[in-house]
């Protein structure tokens, strides 16, 4: 995917993206950092043509993104939102089975091919046991998973994640992005992120683009990109860069 | 057996009952053998009139309460919002006056009333659709608007009969009475209101769909705005048409979609059914007990309705938290 020269704005024109450049290499997994505002959801709504830029163009596999019928896209690329909202009653399975709705026509009934699909996104998510429950009975960070299950019976080779791990305890966040890795290693999905944790995101991705009001700061791999200097630009915090055998790179803030 | 099952199975009994019960009771009394022996042999004088009397107020009556219950269902559907309602937000009101208006000024186009009322309907549901979107729909907003809406509508009818509209057919759009109905208007509701259901029934999934976000849809090639469009026009012509033919009723399609969500579910396959049959119920009843319960007085179905229907909903609301969607 290659996104060239992007500038957005909201209908009230204050522009949220400044001629946005970068590129998400096949089978990697990139996050988008940045601080609170600096407009990482705008740049993901953009990527995932839910909005279209003012200016500038997003190219995927060599196609123009809003050249893309509503259901090829979706056949393309999935997204898992922040926000999300369905029937309380609704069960498991039967959220999961929208993501097949691209592949299918309206009246259609199941194929056996969408059952496979929705099976392996529950097994991929851990949700088969819980598969017949109402989605309300099940906590936060199950229901995370449930909107993955849903993107991933999509059968999309590329993902995209709107702050994965929000709102969940640390135990689930590392669950959500254990599971990124598998995906991305194991299946060889294209995964962009947003995330907050700069050492979630060092340690789980491939590459990083580094957002600071609306304009690119830095992007590349994140061993060779995240600095002292970087962080204290995008985000104003005075860190350390440590790096050992064990943990890797990782980010130590001191203050700010 | 589960709840859904036994639900099904109590409306299904109580429907033939209760026609049978309001066939056979008012002013003339006979026995159900004797209807029916009469209905068949067809020399009975008291069945000839029950025939032209009540049959067609009984079939009107079954038609729109199952017509505004789904109209209800498909407009919270679209609206997403359990307030929606074709009576509330100002749909009847519009389909009201725009036939009291038409059929006025052109009385020979009776037969064009659905069209009249559909056309109403659809410009209110319109103006409340403009007014209330601003990136999305605002529930809140979107009621005030409705109410807004509908205070106007009203208003601009009580107005037209003020001002010496003394036609019968007129009067009889707002004041929902069921009585003087004909075999005439049974066909219009009975075609028109069996076309809307059956096609409600159909798209059954596209309400089913807009109970995700529309970002989330959007992500799945889901065409949002086009499932929009088609719910809300065949709940604007439900609405439409029943208010035509049997006048203006609030409440049935808030009160029957919202003990249907409870009884059976959110699943639109299950509660599109369940809402026109226990809707059916409902406004027969209503009509029954209105004239039976002060006879030789007549009270209007509609009043009978707002009279058990508000205390009953703040009952259901109370008991319940569960709300569209939430």
């Amino acid at each position: 995917m290659e996104i060239k020269d992007i500038s957005f704005a909201y209908q009230d024109h204050v522009m949220r993206l400044h001629h946005i450049n970068g590129t998400i290499k096949k089978g990697e997994v990139t996050t988008i950092i940045g601080p609170n505002g600096c407009g990482k959801s705008t740049l993901l709504s953009v990527l995932t043509n839910n909005n279209a830029p003012k200016e500038g163009q997003v190219i995927l596999d060599g196609k123009v993104l809003n050249a893309y019928k509503p259901k090829e896209l979706a056949r393309t690329l999935g997204v898992v939102y922040q926000k999300n909202e369905a029937p309380s009653d609704m069960t498991v399975e039967k959220l999961t089975q929208y993501g097949r709705l691209p592949h299918r026509s309206t009246f259609s009934p199941q194929s056996d091919k969408d059952e496979e699909m929705v099976k392996w996104a529950l097994e991929c998510t851990g949700l088969y046991e819980r598969r017949h429950m109402a989605i309300d009975t099940l906590s936060g960070g199950q229901q995370q998973r449930v909107w993955i299950a849903m993107a991933l019976a999509q059968d999309t080779p590329f993902l995209f994640l709107d702050e994965p791990t929000s709102n969940l305890d640390i135990y689930y966040q590392y669950e959500v992005l254990e599971l990124v890795k598998q995906l991305s290693d194991e299946h060889g999905l294209t995964i962009v992120m947003v995330l907050h944790d700069i050492n979630q995101a060092i340690q789980y991705s491939d590459s990083i683009l580094a957002l600071k009001d609306g304009s690119v700061v830095a992007q590349g791999n994140p061993k060779e990109i995240v600095t002292t200097e970087l962080i204290k630009d995008v985000y104003g915090v005075r860190v350390v860069v440590k790096e050992d055998a064990e943990a890797g790179k990782y980010i130590v803030p001191l203050g700010i | 057996m589960n709840k859904k099952v036994i639900s099904f199975i109590v409306v299904l009994i109580l429907i033939p009952l209760t026609i049978m019960y309001a066939a056979t009771t008012g002013s003339i009394e006979i026995t159900v053998m004797e209807l029916i022996k009469g209905l068949f042999s067809g020399t009975n004088d008291q069945v000839a009139i029950i025939k032209d009397l009540r049959f067609p107020r009984i079939v009107i009556s079954l038609f729109a309460g199952a017509a505004l219950s789904v109209s209800g269902v498909l407009l919270q559907a679209v609206m997403r919002n359990p307030l929606a309602e074709p009576g509330i937000i100002g749909v009847s009101s519009g389909a009201g006056f725009v036939t009291i208006v038409m059929v006025t000024f052109f009385p020979t186009l009776y037969f064009y009333t659905p069209l009249f009322a559909f056309i109403g309907g659809a410009l209110a549901f319109f103006l409340v659709f403009t007014f209330s979107w601003k990136s999305g729909l605002n529930p809140l907003r979107m009621i005030l608007i409705g109410v807004a809406i509908n205070a106007v509508f009203v208003g601009l009818s009580e107005l037209f009969e003020a001002s010496g509209s003394s036609l019968i057919e007129a009067a009889s759009v707002t004041t929902s009475t069921l009585s003087m109905k004909t075999w005439n208007d049974v066909n219009i509701m009975v075609l028109y209101g069996s076309i809307g259901l059956v096609l409600a029934f159909i798209f059954f999934t596209y309400a089913n769909h807009l109970g995700l976000r529309d970002q989330t849809l959007k992500s799945l090639g889901f065409r949002v705005n086009r499932a929009r469009f088609i719910l809300s026009i065949l709940a604007v012509l439900l609405a439409s048409i029943a208010t035509a033919v049997a006048g203006m009723f609030t409440f049935v399609g808030l009160l029957i979609p919202h003990i249907g969500r409870s009884l059976v579910g959110t699943d639109h396959k299950v509660l599109i059914p369940f809402s026109a049959l226990a809707g059916a119920l409902l406004i027969l009843v209503a009509d029954t007990l209105g004239r039976t319960i002060m006879a030789p007085m007549e009270i209007p179905a509609s009043i009978i309705m707002a009279i058990i229907g508000g205390p009953f909903l703040i009952f259901l609301l109370r008991k319940s938290d569960r709300i569209y969607g939430n």
